[in-house]
């Protein structure tokens, strides 16, 4: 036994005399119920002690644990915050590092490139047919390296854009880029349908940037197939602009509606659509830019519509 | 028949260096190119001491410079720099030659008081066209207070 718990024991049962002595003046029991009469109180009274010192006891744990939680509590948003600023940080170097490494890189591609340019001009004579093959892949393979390195240095200049807010009317908006589109790839064989949109707020250059991946795409992933066609609508929703662009274009698995967006993600490998998965990416960047949404629909040879939001005008209802 | 037109590149790497005097024979520029390797050898010779004086050497001047950014010790923008703090260097037109295309590289460049820059580039063919028609420009089309008359062939 404790010492506090002999302590408990004197003090439950010098209680209980005190209160065997108070029931026999004040009661006055016949002489055989007194043993019954203590007995009665000391039960009593030590029970109302137990309880008594239980709350307290359950009091004093309850208070303690408060403390610590509070205590856990600022801990976690101390280390929440420490987090927080090291994911920001280390956001930040990789993304310095992607945009120096993509800057650096340019030299001795540009080398590969230049020299392998001045290998056929120079010593075309000395170079078998073969040897021309292999020229020339080492080339294919360059360019596509710098193809690649211009994407990334594309989302690397959407990502620090200073965004240039302004009133967009995005059908004309639309027409332009679809040309553009049209005349960069040669490729006229597709109708724009236009439906009349509600106007949005945004940066003119990268929206424009945005719907030529868009309808370049659309272009792309439509060759060779019948009554080409792509279709813009726009609902305004709200405080935004919910704009979709639909193609009857060959489609894709929405298994991999997942990588759709993500860069360097191709979803086609046929050689004959050119590509380097970084127009969704571009497109996703800039969009979120904007604080606005994009997301796909697609069944496999019937389509895809590509729908993103953007802040409505507020200027035109 | 007036003395050639000269022209200063300051570049670390080789490779940019044989490209770009291999398009100036190719393309049979008239210039005569002086080719420094490192940041403080081309200072020297143009007679800047970076606190803006510099000997009188005028005959070493050159119609143009053309400045590579990155090179190790000093670079680019210091040359660009000591360039434009010396009086006797201050109205040579300086082009910049990176691959890096920056925007806060190419700003600087500017603020500092480079007169052009161009993307060093790869292209399918003409390697180093990007010199030649910079160089073609800076000498045949441009025009300084000192350049004298432009002459018409």
């Amino acid at each position: 036994m404790t010492a506090s718990g002999v302590a408990r024991f004197v003090l439950l049962l010098w209680i209980a005399v005190c209160a065997a002595g108070f029931a026999v003046v004040w009661m006055a029991p016949a002489p055989y119920e007194l043993p019954f009469v203590g007995i009665l109180f000391a039960f009593v009274l030590s029970l109302l002690t137990y309880q008594m010192r239980r709350s307290y006891l359950l009091a004093r744990a309850l208070e303690k644990g408060n403390r610590t939680l509070a205590a856990s509590a600022d801990e976690l948003r101390r280390l929440n915050e420490i987090l927080e600023a090291r994911v920001s940080e280390r956001t930040r170097e990789l993304e310095t590092m992607t945009h120096s490494f993509s800057h650096d890189l340019k030299s001795p591609l540009g080398a590969i490139l230049n020299f392998s340019a001045i290998l056929v001009e120079d010593h075309r004579e000395e170079l078998s047919k073969e040897g021309m093959e292999v020229v020339a892949r080492i080339r294919r393979s360059a360019i596509r390296a710098t193809a690649l390195l211009d994407g990334l240095l594309r989302l690397d200049r959407a990502r620090l854009a200073v965004i240039d807010e302004q009133e967009i009317d995005i059908g004309s908006v639309a027409r332009q880029a679809f040309a553009q589109v049209e005349s960069a790839s040669d490729d006229h064989g597709m109708e724009l349908i236009l439906e009349p949109m509600p106007d949005a707020r945004g940066d003119r250059f990268l929206v424009t940037d945005v719907l030529m991946n868009l309808f370049d795409n659309a272009l792309k992933f439509s060759r060779g197939r019948e009554k080409r066609r792509v279709t813009m609508r726009g609902f305004r929703e709200g405080g935004e602009c919910r704009y979709e662009i639909a193609d009857n274009g060959q489609g894709f698995e929405m298994a991999y509606v997942d990588k759709l967006f993500g860069v360097f993600e191709r979803l086609h490998t046929s050689p004959e659509i050119p590509g380097t998965g970084v127009g969704l990416a571009l497109v996703k960047k800039i969009i979120q830019r904007h604080g606005g949404r994009v997301w796909a629909e697609s069944e496999v040879d019937r389509g895809t519509r590509v729908s993103f939001t953007l802040p409505a005008s507020i200027v035109s209802q | 028949m007036s003395a050639p037109t000269r022209i200063v590149l300051v570049d670390d790497d080789r490779d940019d260096i044989e490209v770009a005097l291999r398009a100036a024979r190719r393309e049979q520029l008239p210039v005569t190119i002086t080719v420094f390797h490192d940041g403080r050898e081309v200072l020297d010779a143009l007679g800047v001491d970076g606190n803006g004086h510099g000997a009188p050497r005028p005959h070493l001047l050159p119609h143009a410079i053309f400045l590579d950014l990155r090179m190790p010790r000093i670079d680019g923008w210091e040359i660009l720099r000591q360039l434009r703090a010396s009086p006797r260097t201050r109205d040579i037109p300086v082009i910049i030659q990176s691959w890096s295309t920056r925007p806060e590289d190419i700003e600087r460049c500017y603020e500092l008081g480079a007169n052009s820059f161009v993307a060093k580039r790869m292209t399918p063919g003409n390697p180093g066209f990007y010199f030649a028609d910079a160089v073609r420009y800076w000498i045949q089309l441009n025009q300084t207070p000192y350049s004298g008359p432009a002459v018409e062939a």
